[in-house]
């Protein structure tokens, strides 16, 4: 995500009371409405962190957050308060727990602390994946513009990364991930957008998401890389439609670019897996790089040139994990 | 290299980027290597959450005039609005005429986007007024001016709600006898800050805020 366009700059992370000061003498009316609109948006939401005091002592969710805004102003400027580590301003759960009264300070600045028992050390071919895929990764997400492309890979991909899982545990390490029931995330779990519509449309753009990866992760490897890459890997139209659609327009030519690519790549997903020597981290990647490979990736292509592609496309069969 | 199953605070810090180099990293490899669905779920609605807010953050930032506007209102309270002077809406129903005067204790009156507002003025005691409209990007209009007597209804003209406008704030300032301002200058977003702050004398300010109501799709 370009960082860029955060519309607040950042106070440091251990502000002095002087610059706190200094901040406010120049953004105190936009950090206020800032709090306002946002407090208000954050009644709607299925994960709510308000207290229920101030969110029933006032009636409207409007009241509220003018509240919420006020009191965080007032807490600022307040000579016998102290800020003494300060969050993003999008982190309005930590602001708010500051403006009633919590440390949030010591919880999130050092994590020295509070570090959770569940703590694993990873075989050593697993880094380098891990850091292959999430360069990949945060590069997509940084050129598409679409925020949220790091979690929309991980869900589409789960399936085929539960090797990693079902592997660590084969290795004798013990059974690093417990079962999600017993884990301490649970209380966050809302269920929200487990729907099987949910399910539907996140699938689809998983395709596509994956699609992106793939042709990024593999630039090396594919003809016309550059083309493809500036179009089906650049910044999308509308990043919350579905699947995101490229802004630059696609032709004849890079359509069947795109099929090309696709079939080189599942050629090379077929041989690792016929291969018997290929090592666990090459099985991973192919078993990855199919995820973007499915008949539903063709979505990514405008509707005119969908039928040239889906006829040359490769046929993929998806194994139920 | 770790791997670290985080609580949800934890996954909460490391989509905010407060953690550790460390500890963040090891975040990061349970992510890629140990998460589950729902697990998933939760983080891209965190990733969401935090987007929202970026987004709320860039709106504000990007018209301080406007947030300046709203701000000074807000601390100019209620104290000067007293005295009778309302801004109401005018609500035409089978070409009845309901008036509506906003309630008292609401801040901001939700709209949508295909609504005209319709406002008018009523003057609690005689005076010169002027009533401007600023909107979200922080211009500011004129929506009227002149002089009326006590009890007073004033029209004001209808307007709705432009694309992008997220909320306009009506801001009628009222003056005892004399013109509010020369009529022959535009208003700006600095005269009417100016007044707000450090309102001349006998002045009085009421104001209302009129937001887009928005429909989760």
């Amino acid at each position: 995500m370009n960082t860029a366009v955060s519309g607040l700059p950042a106070l440091p992370r251990h502000p002095s009371k002087a610059e706190v000061e200094a901040f406010l003498a120049e953004h105190e009316a936009t950090l206020w409405q800032y709090w306002r609109t946002a407090f208000r948006g954050s009644f709607a939401s299925p994960r709510r962190f308000v207290s229920h005091e101030d969110a029933l002592r006032f009636g409207s969710p409007e009241r509220a957050a003018t509240y919420i805004a006020d009191r965080l102003v007032r807490r600022l400027k307040d000579p016998e308060i102290t800020l003494h580590s300060a969050a993003p301003w999008e982190d309005l759960r930590t602001w708010y727990n500051w403006s009633v009264g919590k440390l949030m300070a010591a919880r999130i600045a050092t994590g020295g602390d509070r570090i959770p028992a569940k703590r694993w050390v990873l075989p050593d071919w697993v880094q380098p994946v891990v850091h292959a895929w999430c360069r990949t990764v945060r590069e997509a997400a940084h050129q598409t513009r679409i925020p949220t492309f790091e979690a929309e890979w991980l869900y589409a991909t789960v399936r085929q990364r539960r090797e990693v899982a079902k592997l660590l545990r084969r290795d004798g390490d013990g059974s690093p991930w417990t079962e999600a029931q017993a884990r301490g995330l649970l209380p966050g779990l809302d269920r929200q957008g487990g729907s099987n519509a949910d399910r539907v449309a996140r699938s689809r753009r998983g395709a596509t998401t994956c699609l992106r990866f793939d042709i990024l992760h593999k630039r090396d490897m594919l003809l016309q890389a550059d083309a493809l890459i500036a179009v089906f890997v650049g910044p999308v139209r509308d990043a919350a439609a579905n699947p995101p659609m490229p802004e630059a327009a696609v032709d004849e030519a890079l359509a069947s670019a795109l099929v090309a690519a696709a079939r080189m790549m599942w050629a090379l997903v077929d041989e690792t897996r016929r291969t018997r020597s290929a090592t666990t981290a090459a099985r991973l990647d192919a078993e990855v790089l199919a995820r973007g490979l499915l008949s539903e990736s063709t979505r990514i292509v405008p509707a005119e040139h969908r039928s040239l592609v889906a006829a040359g496309w490769p046929r993929v069969v998806e194994e139920e994990g | 290299m770790n791997a670290l199953q985080p609580d949800l605070e934890m996954l909460r810090a490391y989509v905010h980027g407060t953690l550790d180099a460390e500890v963040s990293e090891a975040v990061r490899a349970w992510l890629y290597t140990g998460a589950t669905e729902d697990e998933l779920m939760l983080y891209e609605a965190l990733v969401q959450e935090r987007e929202e807010a970026r987004a709320q953050l860039v709106r504000a930032a990007s018209s301080p005039m406007h947030s300046k506007i709203a701000y000074a209102l807000h601390r100019l309270g209620s104290t000067l609005a007293g005295g009778g002077d309302a801004l109401t809406r005018a609500l035409q129903l089978d070409g009845f005429e309901l008036l509506s005067r906003d309630p008292d204790d609401e801040l901001a009156t939700g709209v949508s986007s295909d609504q005209t507002i319709d406002v008018q003025l009523v003057l609690g005691a005689d005076g010169a007024f002027v009533v401007l409209c600023v909107e979200a990007g922080g211009a500011v209009t004129q929506l009227a001016e002149g002089v009326a007597v006590a009890g007073e209804r004033i029209h004001l003209p209808g307007f709705q709600l432009e694309d992008g406008d997220d909320e306009v704030v009506i801001v009628a300032l009222i003056a005892p006898g004399a013109a509010p301002r020369p009529s022959d200058d535009k208003p700006t977003g600095a005269w009417l800050l100016e007044r707000v702050l450090t309102p001349p004398s006998g002045w009085r300010v009421v104001h209302h805020t009129y937001r887009r109501i928005r429909f989760a799709p």
